[in-house]
């Protein structure tokens, strides 16, 4: 499943916790997973709760061996566990749905 | 006294009419609102109707109706005018014209600057965005709740009545008088849930039986409501 079908799914569904997306799509989670770093960046999705901070890019986390740790990949038992960490369609993502 | 009288009898159809506009305004864009999200949304989950961001943003635009209102006089004199009252000098018929049409003033581009991003279409596209947001936060909330209140109730009812087998006929009969994209497209998500079946032997008590029926039942809600669930037994 493309990223803008991601996008699809989170603006018909609002907020959604992290495993449920993964459940719902036809990507395993890795790819599901790397799929939502990519809208994060562009600002399309944001994203709270415990495992959040592992979304962000290494440069923006504060220490370095603290962002070494984070930027590492999840583990497919994390992903499917993560029912606190929610994400959702960010506001710049339903305002190009409206100026379409 | 007679002073009072007459002034009352000028003013009364002209601000009858402004009300109206105001009304009307409100109105449509609580409808132009419902039918723009529910785009996004594919289903609005909640009556829009009683979200406070909706109702913010009708009275703004029925505001700008009214005061658009005082602007016309149904002789076309101005390009306003024109556009709104429909060339009405009823008061009662420009209220309502100029409510109906304020939409049209407001989205077009003489409420906004040379195609830029900004104006009367930016403003609107912001409430509409806050009115999403949230009724998202609202649904959520209720999702929320609604699972936790009823999960224990569906994995005390495995296997019968089987909780998901329920469900998912459930889902499809909403679903099938919806349009064919949204039935391939929720169809697309049940598939891959159910793909993603716990192999374990069910237990109510397991982390992984629990994470599948919560994902049954929120895509229930997202997609069908909570109309799938009514007369269920011990759920609530």
């Amino acid at each position: 499943m493309s990223s803008f079908s991601v996008v699809d799914l989170l603006q018909s569904s609002g907020p959604i916790a992290l495993n449920e997306l993964v459940m719902r799509l036809s990507e395993g989670p890795q790819e599901a997973v790397a799929a939502i770093k990519i809208l994060q960046s562009e600002g399309m999705v944001s994203i709270s709760g415990p495992l959040a901070k592992k979304f962000l890019p290494l440069k923006s986390v504060q220490e370095p061996t603290a962002g070494a740790a984070a930027s590492e990949a999840f583990t497919d038992d994390e992903i499917m566990r993560a029912s606190d960490t929610v994400i959702a369609p960010s506001r710049a993502s339903l305002g190009r749905m409206f100026s379409r | 006294m007679m002073s009072q009288l007459s002034m009352s009898a000028v003013d009364i159809p002209i601000l009858s009419g402004a009300a109206l506009a105001l009304l009307f305004a409100a109105f449509t864009v609580l409808y132009d609102c419902h039918v723009s999200i529910q785009d996004i949304l594919k289903r609005v989950p909640l009556p829009i109707y009683r979200e406070r961001p909706a109702i913010a943003v009708a009275l703004a635009c029925g505001l700008v109706a009214a005061v658009a209102f005082f602007f016309t006089n149904g002789r076309g004199d101005s390009l306003v005018d024109s556009v709104l009252s429909l060339k009405q000098t009823n008061p009662y018929l420009r209220g309502l014209s100029v409510g109906l049409m304020v939409l049209v003033l407001i989205r077009s581009k003489l409420s906004n600057f040379e195609g830029a991003a900004i104006g009367g279409e930016w403003a609107y596209n912001k409430g509409r965005e806050w009115v999403v947001e949230s009724l998202n936060t609202k649904w959520w909330a209720f999702k929320t709740a609604y699972c936790n209140r009823n999960l224990p109730s569906a994995l005390a009812s495995f296997p019968d009545p089987a909780f998901e087998t329920q469900v998912l006929a459930g889902i499809q009969a909403i679903i099938q008088v919806k349009p064919q994209l949204y039935q391939v497209f929720v169809q697309s998500q049940i598939t891959n849930v159910v793909k993603s079946r716990p192999s374990i032997p069910f237990d109510p008590a397991s982390v992984q039986w629990e994470i599948y029926y919560r994902t049954l039942m929120n895509l229930a809600l997202d997609y069908a409501g909570d109309a799938v669930f009514s007369g269920w037994k011990n759920f609530s």
